[in-house]
């Protein structure tokens, strides 16, 4: 189970997009929804997102397994609000709870915003590959030993999950039940830990494997490809940047 | 007179809290054009000595080296990436090694590293690539990759540097046997051609002997003979014993019943992709049987069906006479042992006897009798005096063996093992095999996918052939001389360079 959707290079409209319009749109979206309180107005733009992923012809199932971390967020808000908002009328009263009748709403309100917040960061990572994201946080001035750290964040989460997966099936394969929820957590240790070394053993392997690789030897580094905004990403730049600028002066 | 390259002069080398030293007396002259193998037992410092030449020991591994390493006139530099455009190294994980997506941008990490020009980077990225033999991948994503291929990147990536020297774990531990021919062929020529100098730990297969100048044995820490390769074909020769699969054949010994039927079996993975399809296999029991083929031939998958671990998607799995489905998989999972190709996915206890009693416990095992089959797991695998230590301070060779303790004191009918040798030298091979052979012995019956043909020639008493998700041959592996041209075809060339 994949968390992230992945990023397909083989997509030509993605990368034909610049990463740093990429970037903006993220934060148009996130912008937009803060700036927001009705619910219909942030439910449309929470639809941007998947509406734009389908122009963008990503697969909508890639953000099928994020729902349920989703659901956990909303229950805790929806139980949030219901114990703390004090705003509107009181609608229903038992022993000393309160419940207030804009609760609900107000929990709506939160569940789209951070629905929206968790959606869009998602597709930015989809659309960004780890090359990209280097490039891009060099374009902001982060030095590139830095730069290079986020990408190999981006390059190794779906390595990194994989092995989840295959420390999975090995400890099933020697017997431990790892069925319902108990048997997880009873289970962690057996799975975590193999995790733990296993990740300490390969970052130790990278960061040498990197540094004899030149990686440090000097200040820069050619890159084989660099950033470059055609008319498309300008165009798209100045009117995300105006529908900010409008959203804030009104 | 050839230019030397390194000079490595140890008296000792000391990690924390350890009373032995993990290196010693060990005087080593490298010169250009040399292709040194270097073999050994179990933990006897092949790795460490790699590390130490590259400068990683004592930088990454805390430790106290007492001695020189000069590498071109230098012996000293203040950080390790000085060393890069004079070394190239390579491990034996290739996924820990690849540091971006594209095969194309990684290969081009290490010259880009150097600041070369964008021409000269790109040029060398063809280079390399094709010279390994996967220059029709430069634009894959390394998921894609099986581990074979995955270890030609880093391979290429290494190559790109454009170092004279190369120092290569065990590089070709996870390619088929044609993969393993070409990478040597392709080493080769650079060290007579090129007069590139290689330095590597052996793994099982033989080619490297057609190519290396010199072998150097290892054991205890220290260089213990330095042959030639003609010398060391002899001593293995003299060494080699006849395969043991004919011994137990003439005690006449017979099959009992049929532990594990596969009808129609087809898997289909959730993206589509196909892991095997429409097999028919079964497997009696106390029989020793091998799957042989190449990368991304369906092995894999069959095992994993053939231990339950994943179901059908199509067809029937009977294992011990009960039709698997969801719920009766748990059920039969005392019966069946699995020994993964890589131990470090299963181990994570804090000692080597506690890792061995959490799988006595898992089976319901009382504590009675863990302790005395713990010790007698250990003793067998040859661990017992390491009982007491953390297994994550183990070599690679001693973790797979102590994944079969595990499964020596489980005591499973049916054992699956895919790949038990991959990544340990020769003589860890026969370690491990030797013991799968004993269990064999004991009445258990054993599945075990191979690419080394080899072993599969020594051990197996059936070999099974898969090619393209399918089974395209299951003889006993007295016939195999009628098909070693067929199997040659298909990339399997099952004449040792030993025979």
């Amino acid at each position: 189970m994949s968390l992230m959707p992945e990023y397909d290079k083989n997509n030509t409209l993605v990368e034909f997009i610049d990463p740093r319009t990429k970037a903006l749109w993220m934060i148009t979206v996130i912008f937009l929804s803060f700036f927001s309180d009705n619910i219909l107005e942030m439910i449309v733009i929470f639809l941007l997102i998947p509406i734009s992923s389908v122009l963008l012809k990503q697969k909508l199932s890639n953000y099928k397994n994020v729902v349920p971390i989703l659901a956990i967020i909303a229950s805790q808000l929806i139980v949030l609000q219901i114990l703390f908002c004090r705003q509107g009328e009181i609608s229903y009263s038992w022993w000393i709870i309160n419940i207030y009748d804009q609760a609900l709403p107000l929990a709506a309100v939160g569940i789209v915003r951070a629905s929206t917040i968790v959606l869009a960061c998602m597709q930015f990572l989809s659309l960004t590959s780890p090359i990209d994201m280097q490039l891009l946080l060099m374009k902001f001035k982060i030095p590139y030993k830095y730069a290079t750290l986020a990408a190999l964040g981006l390059r190794f989460m779906p390595v990194i999950e994989d092995e989840f997966g295959v420390i999975l099936e090995s400890q099933r394969a020697r017997g431990i039940k790892i069925e319902s929820v108990w048997d997880k957590i009873r289970s962690l240790p057996s799975v975590s830990l193999p995790l733990l070394y296993r990740s300490m053993r390969w970052s130790r392997d990278t960061a040498l494997s990197m540094e004899l690789r030149g990686f440090g030897k000097y200040p820069n580094h050619t890159f084989m490809k660099s950033l470059n905004l055609n008319l498309w990403d300008i165009l798209s730049s100045v009117i995300m940047t105006f529908s900010i600028l409008i959203v804030i002066i009104l | 007179m050839s230019l030397e390259i390194a000079r490595i002069h140890i008296n000792s080398l000391y990690f924390p809290d350890q009373s032995k030293p993990a290196l010693k007396n060990i005087n080593l002259v490298i010169n250009e054009g040399d292709f040194i193998a270097i073999t050994g037992s179990p933990a006897s410092g092949k790795s460490v000595l790699l590390h130490c030449i590259t400068g990683a020991v004592p930088k990454y591994y805390d430790s106290k080296l007492n001695g020189t390493i000069t590498i071109r006139g230098l012996s000293e530099r203040t950080s390790i990436s000085d060393n890069s455009g004079i070394i190239g190294y390579m491990m034996q994980e290739p996924q820990s090694q690849i540091v971006y997506e594209d095969v194309y941008d990684d290969v081009a990490f290490g010259p880009g590293n150097l600041c070369l020009e964008k021409n000269e980077i790109d040029s060398r990225v063809h280079k390399c690539l094709k010279l390994v033999g996967i220059d029709y991948l430069i634009h894959n994503n390394v998921k894609e990759l099986s581990g074979g291929q995955a270890q030609r990147v880093v391979l290429a990536g290494v190559l790109a540097l454009g170092s004279g020297f190369l120092l290569l774990d065990q590089p070709t531990a996870e390619l088929d046997p044609a993969g393993r021919k070409d990478i040597y062929g392709a080493l080769g020529e650079l060290c007579h051609d090129k007069k590139l100098t290689i330095c590597m730990i052996m793994d099982k297969s033989h080619e490297v002997l057609r190519y290396a100048t010199r072998i150097l044995e290892m054991d205890n820490g220290t260089i213990i003979n330095e042959l030639s390769p003609k010398e060391y074909l002899e001593k293995l020769k003299s060494n080699k014993q006849p395969p043991r699969i004919k011994k137990r054949m003439k005690s006449g010994e017979l099959h009992g019943e049929t532990i594990a039927e596969l009808k129609g079996v087809t898997y289909r993975y959730k993206n589509g992709n196909i892991g095997c399809e429409n097999i028919d296999f079964s497997i009696k029991n106390g029989e020793f049987v091998a799957i042989v083929g190449t990368n991304g031939s369906g092995k894999t998958t069959l095992a994993k069906i053939v231990d339950g671990l994943i179901l059908p998607t199509e067809g029937e799995l009977r294992l011990f006479g009960t039709t698997i489905c969801k719920k009766s998989k748990i059920k039969i999972r005392n019966d069946i042992g699995f020994l993964f190709q890589n131990p470090d996915n299963q181990i994570f206890n804090d000692t080597l006897k506690n890792e061995i009693a959490f799988s006595l416990r898992i089976k319901g095992v009382t504590e009675d009798e863990i302790s005395t089959k713990t010790d007698d797991a250990l003793k067998k695998v040859g661990l017992i005096e390491y009982k007491d230590a953390h297994p994550q301070k183990l070599s690679r060779g001693q973790r797979q063996l102590l994944a079969i303790g595990c499964i020596l004191a489980s005591d499973c009918s049916l054992i699956v093992a895919d790949e038990p040798t991959s990544g340990l030298d020769e003589f860890q091979s026969s370690l491990v095999m030797d013991h799968l052979f004993d269990l064999n012995q004991n009445g258990k019956t054993i599945l075990f996918i191979s690419h080394d043909l080899s072993i599969v020639r020594h051990y197996a008493e059936r070999i099974v052939v898969m090619h393209n998700h399918c089974i395209i041959l299951d003889m006993p592996s007295s016939s195999l001389n009628d098909y070693l041209l067929e199997l040659k075809e298909i990339g399997l060339d099952f004449e040792d360079i030993l025979e």
